[in-house]
């Protein structure tokens, strides 16, 4: 904690743009003479090597429209919403998605979510949301499909997240099962997995599929994006890195954890 | 030039006592009919175009609410780019895709763009009861709400169009007003963004600026 350090001053030269937000810091990465860091709500941002920054910390940052941290302060500690006890366990869960009957569901599901979510609103919160929404009205259990954009990739694109997460749906057609990804704010309909992540991946490689959170956050970043698919209960990226850390895996919501998503990322009103 | 000839004619319809197309009680009606069916509120969910520009995927809302006599705009984007934000409610009844790219330069441009969604029909600037030239909203985060009369977005929509070049049309003789299936174009990206020769540009614009980078199509939730 004594590691904290603030910065009110201009860490950047000033731009006429900064976005503010609040969040922990997820990690850091070196890249070149910079500090690659990346917050819990998927949002990354370029810091000078001299700055010190610790994983884990709540802060309140600007960034500017490049990218760079224009200030840093510390934010009153965010508390984790999940009651660890009720929604974890220490073997991991049989988790079998539902098979919906066909594209014309599939499309049906799509048009069913939620379309008012707040145009400052994290992934994490909307899929959340999405997901449980369909499993609590009509008992289709999604999974989720995480992709993880690489150091090499967020700076060669200026890319501004290094993850994105989506629920992912499994859809009979034909003689085979299909995984759709639902994701309302960038698509117009369901997308193969494929097809939505070439959205966000402008080299259009493919991704690498992982089991492995550590092998996102540790490995040499020769790959753009990585990409796992876990059940519908995962909502942040460190859910996924506590299987290896810390031996636990989701098994259920937390309504407690739902209501916040839900109080974040989508508005009762009008625009 | 165009804004100057429609105030002299819009002063010479309203100095005649009338509007123009929707002076017959026949034509009258059919307009007052159309928009008890308009009424009603109208989301248009803004998904990105051009995703790889600036490595910020925009994305936003439009939603237009008709409410007895009174016609409201209130749109949010999500962006990083600090730019002047064309945008506009089009004719035509889908967005583009990559697939529109006519000439594969990678960018689905704004002629591109224009080819797919159609005239402009309503300009969201800073002037809705006429389609003349307003100022745009600009910004990063860009936040857009104005509202108008009906009557009086009805009266220019019902004008003879001086300009049938300009992309910007007026609503044909016997035309319904009707939002439902419109769609929703918001243009201007970073001028960090560099682009190719092949990138088409609006007049008196940068290829930035004129750079469509979401759509969404008006559907009635309400």
């Amino acid at each position: 904690m004594n590691k904290i350090v603030i910065l009110s001053c201009l860490l950047f030269s000033q731009a006429g743009f900064a976005e503010t937000l609040k969040s922990k810091i997820h990690a850091l990465e070196s890249v070149g003479q910079k500090v690659l860091v990346k917050f819990d709500n998927g949002r990354v941002a370029w810091s000078p090597k001299n700055i010190d920054l610790v994983p884990g910390q709540s802060v309140t940052a600007e960034i500017d429209e490049k990218s760079d941290l224009v200030s840093v302060a510390p934010a009153l500690e965010l508390l984790s919403e999940v009651n660890d006890e009720k929604s974890f366990t220490v073997e991991r869960p049989v988790f079998e998605p539902t098979v919906i009957g066909g594209y014309d569901q599939a499309v049906a599901m799509f048009e069913r979510l939620d379309a008012k979510f707040r145009r400052v609103s994290e992934c994490s919160d909307r899929a959340h949301i999405w997901s449980y929404d369909e499993f609590k009205t009509n008992g289709i259990k999604t999974e989720k499909v995480f992709i993880f954009f690489t150091a090499s990739y967020i700076n060669r694109n200026n890319f501004k997240w290094w993850f994105h997460v989506a629920p992912l749906v499994s859809v009979s057609e034909g003689d085979a099962v299909q995984k759709r990804v639902l994701d309302y704010r960038y698509t117009d309909g369901p997308k193969t997995i494929k097809e939505w992540s070439d959205l966000l991946v402008f080299s259009k490689r493919d991704c690498k599929m992982t089991t492995k959170f550590s092998e996102y956050d540790v490995n040499p970043q020769t790959e753009d994006c990585y990409m796992m698919i876990d059940s519908m209960y995962y909502r942040l990226p460190d859910e996924l890195s506590k299987q290896e850390t810390a031996g636990t895996y989701r098994s259920s919501f937390d309504d407690y954890e739902v209501s916040g998503a839900r109080f974040r990322a989508f508005r009762k009103g009008n625009l | 030039m165009k804004f100057f000839s429609l105030i002299v004619l819009s002063g010479l319809l309203v100095s005649c006592g009338g509007s123009n197309g929707g002076g017959s009680n026949g034509a009258t009606a059919q307009n007052q009919e159309s928009l008890e069916d308009a009424q009603g509120l109208y989301l248009a969910s803004l998904r990105p175009l051009n995703t790889h520009l600036s490595g910020f995927i925009p994305s936003g809302q439009t939603e237009v609410e008709i409410k007895n006599n009174t016609f409201e705009v209130v749109s949010v984007l999500d962006d990083a780019a600090s730019v002047t934000h064309r945008h506009n409610i089009h004719k035509g009844t889908r967005c583009p895709d990559m697939r529109d790219d006519q000439n594969g330069d990678g960018y689905v441009d704004v002629n591109e763009a224009l080819s797919v969604v159609g005239d402009i029909i309503i300009p969201l600037d800073s002037d809705l009861q006429t389609q003349t030239a307003g100022a745009f909203p600009r910004g990063s985060a860009m936040t857009y709400a104005k509202s108008t009369s009906i009557d009086l977005l009805m009266r220019d929509l019902r004008e003879t169009d001086l300009d049938p070049n300009d992309h910007v049309v007026k609503l044909i003789d016997g035309e319904a007003f009707s939002l439902e299936g419109k769609v929703v174009v918001i243009h201007g990206a970073s001028g960090y963004v560099n682009l190719p020769d092949s990138v088409a540009a609006l007049p008196r614009e940068t290829k930035q600026g004129s750079m469509p980078i979401a759509c969404g199509i008006l559907r009635k939730i309400q």
